[in-house]
């Protein structure tokens, strides 16, 4: 059926907390579908046996039974869901039990500070999770409430300022997973885009033994310039793990997208965002710098060593 | 023959020509036909403005990356779309719908408050303008049509959109109050003889439920909207995180009105439906008392289930069992509407006039758009589809195949009675056709959306499998809305000039306002038939074989009950006590959240604030004393007693004023912290309904100055009295929560 | 530790409760003649829900271990017990007892509705004030004023509604309203219960484990303090508001049914003017 996808969709669970979904859905979709026939079918066959033709229909007084019965078929119904929602939630949502988080997001206008405590690693927007286990989530936000929704893999939840809230993110495969930011949070709300790559648990450790490594100094001359360019113009104040206004850059080139998801990450795009970034992401917090074309590829050159 | 004899001669025509036409007949008009006309063409302009705004989402959403508007004007159109739907179209409609009805239901000749209902009317005319303004005063609000703080407050939004929004639906709040006060005056005191409040039509029931859940509901919002513009405008800290406000309390608050809001939509469009099936069934309604039972039912269910909005919040897992349950509870009175609506169709004698067609719609598509809000309620789904195109698809299947159907039934129905013309037949399947083909292709393939993992109010979306034919799809299914809408308005026009002369009742329906001609008379009925039951026309035209001798059953009149100022008086004060109990829940959540009672404890003097509440106490003795005086004949005590109840209110404002300066000074303000800007919004709104008192009572002081009052009572007097005692009582309650309980904590 | 054995240990004996509910049982049926009318079984129900309210498991959870179940017992002495007490009195005693002058003029102060709600969502409210409600846990005697105060005052509330004159009840549309609002009261203290911090009751933080079922609360039925706290103020709120919506139904359903029986035997006008709607209904 057409409706079933790969990509990023409820219909293609990858986690057990999202099987576990689409099972209480489809049971909805079957009771809906019931309840909805059961009407259509009343207003139909009305609609054909019941025409006006003419007669004056007498008057009758009802006693309750019709409607007893269905508020009686009613409850037993919403029971029905009921039992099966209170399981799906123990699955999609066991306690956390005073276990410390794997994994910290925090929601930015318009982009994901990712952290791992027990590594001190940070990312942003692209997550990496090894397979097969269940990992605890802490979701905040630096300003507004943002949404964390990865729908192959897991429940979605609000990043609240104030609030951190906890949820269980797993996956049962290697794969990519697309999600995205699930509450409007301003200009550019549509491009908080979520990559999460699930990796066997070798090929994570390595990622990750990478991401804890300083990246090697720039080679090319283009390269070096472009370190002293990136120095010069302070980006740290904003791009630094601990003021964390922007993403962290010290890994950067190893990411599939930028900006939040909007492009991908090639050194035309990286162009293209640092020449003119409101025109690719209009509305974006970062500063036009109004470089010139020299130093933008030597900029250019030097991010793309920070892999 | 002189002017004057003239004048005479023609005396009685005259005038009232000059009254009844033209432009300044409408403006100044009190009837509540034109007032509720007024109402509905208000709707309808907005109608048009706010589906333009839906075009452009469609547009700019049509195919994938696209760059048909830029991000932040698209938010404003979404925004704007969601607040203009809600709040200038579907509110007007429902509420102009009950305004021109409800007193031809009854038999009534206008409505209880007829100079209210005029202000009602102008106040929604002048919002609508007020926040449209907001586009020319540097942009419209785009925080979307519930504003989610922090996002709503500075630093994020530092225009001024967000205010004009905050103030046009305060204006439009304090409209539908009014509204509702006057239906439930007129339902309860206006009724012609005979008609028994079991025996009113559904329509006019389900107007009456309603009017309870807007007085309980919207003081809820006004009281939120207060909150976020002292935030805004005053450096307030109700929403803001940043420094210790709660994001989610303003959630809470704002779903307590907003989940009863979609009831208040959807009453009015339940009775729309509960007359149109059955006319053109040819037969009763199928379980009239469980239709107006379960109305009770939903509207006490409907404050019971506001957190079903917050399951992505991270509420904890008994609260959102328990809410989600409740959601699931509300179902039932609603499916047993559905259930009885149908099945009244069966064994009927059905005519598929443009109205039953979208009635017999509404019933399949709202009970499509029931059933995924129940899919809501099962809770790991809500974690997955909440704020994403399922849910988009699901409100639009109740609001728009709901209401909006029951909407369009409603005017083709009642068109004739307030036009003395009938719609046309032709244009109105073509409006059908074009609104239930091009609804369901815009809003089917959203829940797929949803489903794909599309959120919603995104500007643009990547280029993922399929998101962009469907998106595409809905887009198509948008310009035959809106070419449904265009024939609506057409067939609006055309047939008011053209139409088919209609006659007192084109349906042959049974309800008393088919008993007068259309359009009705100014006196609306110049003589209302008996009313013996519920179908009052049928009744008449099958009299029953044989009849009790008249009047030989005895007469119930008791003791005259309340009067009908004094009832009006009390609707009010129980709306504006939700209104108080809101802003003491804020007091009450940041005493404990935020440890507000420690500086209560120590900058407030409770001694001094209790001698100025012993002013208050007195005033409100002396106003009884003035009611008092007035039974006894005494207009002179009267006057005094008046005079001494100003001057103690007089004497309290004085001493909140002190007491004011005094922390004030001591830089104990209403941004400084949240101790500030609790007790500054509770007392100040205290004060400020203690100052309208002191006004109303320089009115009475004037109007007995004047020899107004006569003995024993006067409605004034009492109406007045009541207003005062409540705010005197609102002030023990305030005293006890915020100085006795600062002493608890000291 | 099975819930059976739970309840086994859990199940005091109480003999004042015993002897209270057998003798007013007994005393209910030597009154009026052991028949078997609705009046008899409401009132013996409801005997039977105030035995088990005060005597069961649910009266040594809720006084040591659980707040919630606290909770349950008072919704049931308050929400249950009373309503079905009330329906049980056949209204041909009141009259006869209101024959009495002294006896009507207490009846007509004590049953006004004002007297009724103040009374009763007062001490419902007054009895959760922390200091309060600590104190009932502490001293028994404290806690049996409690639960008197709290059946005598209920009683007083669900008159107007439920009693057995008519007369002394409000009409349908004062019934629904008087409902309401003790609906909204009653939420009101729900939630401020279920969001407020732990600890609101600070007795239930560390019970006094003399039954050896602790562990079995907190961690088989995972009802640690602050789910228990939310737990109890949920109680009192959704299925609390239930009971109140079911008395609302109620009131509209023999509203309609008497409406459809006056119409029915009448076929001329019905007089009803302006005001009528509020004033007392007969039937």
């Amino acid at each position: 059926m057409v409706l079933i996808l790969k990509i990023g969709s409820v219909f293609s669970p990858a986690s057990p907390m999202a099987e576990a979904t689409l099972r209480l859905l489809y049971l909805l979709l079957i009771l809906g579908t019931a309840v909805l026939a059961v009407i259509a079918v009343i207003v139909v066959v009305s609609a054909i046996r019941f025409r006006d033709r003419g007669r004056e229909v007498p008057e009758e007084h009802k006693r309750g039974t019709t409607e007893v019965f269905w508020i009686l078929g009613a409850a037993v119904l919403l029971l029905v869901i009921l039992v099966p929602t209170v399981r799906t939630m123990r699955v999609v949502d066991p306690p956390a039990d005073g276990r410390s988080p794997d994994l910290v997001v925090i929601g930015h206008q318009f982009w994901w500070e990712i952290r791992y405590p027990a590594s001190g690693a940070v990312a942003a927007n692209e997550i990496h999770i090894p397979v097969g286990r269940p990992w605890l989530v802490r979701v905040e936000s630096a300003d507004v409430i943002h949404n964390f929704w990865v729908p192959q893999l897991a429940r979605k939840i609000d990043a609240t300022p104030g609030y951190p809230v906890t949820m269980w993110l797993e996956a049962s495969s290697p794969d990519v997973f697309l999600g995205a930011c699930g509450e409007f949070c301003g200009v550019e709300h549509a491009w908080m885009r979520i990559r999460v790559v699930a990796q066997t648990p070798v090929a994570f450790q390595a990622w990750l033994r990478e991401q804890s490594r300083p990246p090697a100094p720039p080679v090319t001359p283009d390269a070096i310039a472009g370190e002293r360019l990136y120095q010069r113009l302070a980006c740290v104040n904003c791009h630094a793990s601990s003021v964390a206004v922007g993403p962290d850059l010290t890994h950067m080139a190893g990411r599939a997208t930028l900006a939040g998801g909007v492009i991908q990450n090639t050194p035309a795009n990286l162009t293209r965002w640092l020449g003119n970034p409101d025109a690719v992401k209009r509305g974006s917090l970062m500063p036009d710098f109004h470089l010139d074309e020299r130093s933008l590829r030597q900029l250019v050159a030097y991010l793309e060593t920070l892999k | 023959m002189n002017h004057a004899s003239m004048a005479v001669a023609a005396g009685v025509a005259e005038p009232r020509e000059r009254e009844t036409r033209g432009l300044y007949a409408w403006i100044a008009s009190l009837d509540h036909k034109q007032l509720g006309i007024i109402y509905l063409i208000t709707g309808i302009i907005f109608l048009i403005v706010g589906g333009m705004e839906a075009l452009v989402i469609r547009m700019q959403l049509a195919t994938p990356r696209n760059t048909f508007v830029s991000p932040d004007t698209f938010n404003q159109m979404f925004t704007m779309h969601g607040t203009t739907m809600i709040f200038l179209v579907v509110i007007p409609l429902v509420i102009g719908l009950g305004i021109y009805l409800v007193p031809l239901q009854i038999g009534a000749r206008d409505m209880a408050y007829p100079r209210l209902n005029a202000l009602g009317a102008w106040l929604v005319v002048l919002a609508g303008p007020l926040l449209y303004y907001s586009f020319i005063a540097g942009g419209a609000p785009n925080a979307g049509w519930f504003s989610y703080a922090p996002l709503s407050e500075r630093p994020y939004s530092m225009g001024t959109g967000i205010d004009y929004w905050i103030l046009g639906l305060f204006v439009l709040g304090i409209s539908t109050i009014g509204a509702a006060i006057n239906f439930i005056v007129t339902i309860i005191k206006l009724r012609a003889p005979g008609m028994t409040m079991t025996r009113l039509p559904l329509f006019t029931w389900m107007t009456f439920v309603n009017s309870f859940i807007i007085l309980a509901a919207l003081p809820v919002l006004n009281a939120s909207l207060a909150m976020l513009l002292i935030d805004r405008q005053l450096g307030g800290h109700f929403f803001t995180p940043q420094s210790g406000g709660s994001a989610i309390l303003w959630q809470h608050f704002f779903w307590s009105f907003g989940h009863p809001e979609v009831y208040i939509m959807v009453l009015p469009a339940f009775g729309v439906i509960s007359e149109v099936i059955p006319v053109f069934s040819r037969k009763a309604i199928f379980g009239y008392e469980f239709i107006a039972g379960s109305t009770v039912a939903i509207a006490f269910l409907s404050f019971s289930v506001w957190a079903h909005h917050m399951f992505v919040v991270g509420l904890g897992r008994a609260a959102d069992i328990f809410f989600a349950i409740a959601s699931m509870l509300i179902a039932i009175p609603t499916g047993v509407k559905i259930l009885n609506w149908s099945v009244t169709l069966w064994g009927g004698a059905i005519r598929f006039t443009t109205p039953m067609l979208f009635a017999m719609a509404f019933l399949v598509q709202f009970t499509f758009g029931g059933i995924t809000g129940v899919s809501f309620a099962a809770i790991p789904l809500d974690w997955q589809v909440e704020d994403s195109y399922y849910l988009v698809a699901h409100l639009h299947y109740v609001a728009v195949g709901g209401i909006v159907f029951a909407v369009f039934a409603a005017f083709y129905y009642w068109f004739p009675k307030m036009t003395g013309r009938m719609l046309s037949e032709t244009l109105g399947k073509w409006n059908f056709w074009l609104w239930f083909v091009g609804f369901n292709l815009t809003f089917f393939v959203q829940h797929i959306l949803g489903l794909l993992g599309m959120p919603r109010r995104v500007w643009t979306y990547p280029d993922l499998p399929h998101w962009g034919s469907y998106n595409m799809i809905s887009t198509v299914g948008a310009y035959l809305l809106a070419a449904g809408t265009l024939v609506f308005v057409y067939n609006l026009i055309v047939s008011f000039r053209r139409g088919a002369p209609a006659g007192d009742n084109p349906w042959h329906a049974w309800t008393l306002e088919w008993a007068t001609p259309s359009p009705p008379p100014e006196e609306n009925f110049t003589l209302v038939p008996p009313i013996r039951g519920r179908r009052p026309l049928w009744d008449l035209a099958h009299p029953p074989a044989e009849r009790a001798s008249a009047g030989a059953r005895g007469q119930r009149r008791e003791a005259s009950a309340i009067g009908g100022a004094e009832l009006g008086m009390l609707a009010f004060i129980g709306s504006e006590a939700v209104f108080f109990v809101i802003l003491i829940i804020a007091y009450g959540y940041y005493h404990e959240a935020a440890h507000t009672g420690t500086v209560a404890a120590r900058v407030l003097d409770p001694a001094r604030a209790g001698v100025n509440t012993l002013f208050l106490l007195a005033s409100s003795g002396t106003m009884w004393l003035a009611g008092k005086s007035l039974a006894r004949g005494n207009t002179t005590g009267l006057l005094r007693w008046i005079a001494a109840t100003i001057v103690l209110g007089a004497v309290f404002l004085f001493g909140q004023a002190r007491e004011w300066t005094a922390l004030i000074g001591r830089n104990v303000t209403i941004s400084r912290d949240l101790f500030g800007t609790t007790f500054f919004t509770l007392t100040g709104f205290h004060g400020l309904h203690v100052f309208l008192g002191l006004l109303l009572l320089l009115m009475l002081f004037g109007l007995g100055l004047r020899g107004q009052f006569k003995a024993p009572r006067s409605a004034g007097l009492e109406v007045v009295g009541i207003y005062w005692h409540f705010v005197d009582a609102v002030w023990i309650v305030v005293y006890s929560v915020i100085y006795l309980w600062s002493v608890l904590v000291r | 530790m099975t819930v059976w054995q739970v309840i086994q240990r859990a199940w005091t004996w109480e003999p004042s409760v015993i002897v209270g509910c057998l003798a007013l049982a007994g005393g209910y049926l030597a009154a009026g003649g052991a028949r078997r009318t609705h009046h008899a079984v409401a009132f013996i129900a409801g005997v039977i829900v105030l035995f088990l309210a005060l005597d069961s498991p649910l009266d040594t959870l809720g006084d040591t271990y659980l707040f919630s179940a606290h909770m349950v017992q008072h919704l049931l002495l308050i929400l249950i017990v009373p309503p079905l007490l009330l329906l049980g009195v056949p209204p041909a005693w009141v009259e006869r007892a209101r024959r009495v002058s002294r006896v009507r003029r207490l009846m007509s102060a004590l049953g006004a509705p004002r007297v009724g709600w103040g009374l009763g969502i007062g001490t419902m409210v007054l009895w959760h004030v922390p200091v309060l409600y600590t104190a009932a846990l502490a001293h028994g005697s404290v806690h049996v004023l409690e639960h008197l105060s709290f059946l005598a005052t209920s009683v007083l509330f669900w008159w107007p509604v439920l009693g057995p004159i008519d007369d002394a009840r409000l009409a349908p549309l004062p019934a629904i309203l008087y409902l309401t609002a003790a609906a909204l009261a009653s939420s009101i203290l729900g939630i401020v219960i279920t969001f407020a911090q732990v600890g609101l009751y600070p007795f239930y933080l560390l019970p006094v484990d003399r039954l050896g079922i602790e562990p079995l609360i907190r961690n088989v039925w995972g009802l640690s303090p602050d789910v228990d706290q939310e737990v109890g103020g949920l109680l009192m709120w959704i299925p609390g508001g239930l009971v109140y919506l079911c008395a609302i139904l109620g009131v509209m359903s023999r509203w309609y049914r008497t409406a459809e029986h006056e119409e029915r035997s009448s076929g001329s006008d019905d007089d009803r003017r302006d005001g009528d709607v509020l004033a007392p209904v007969k039937g």
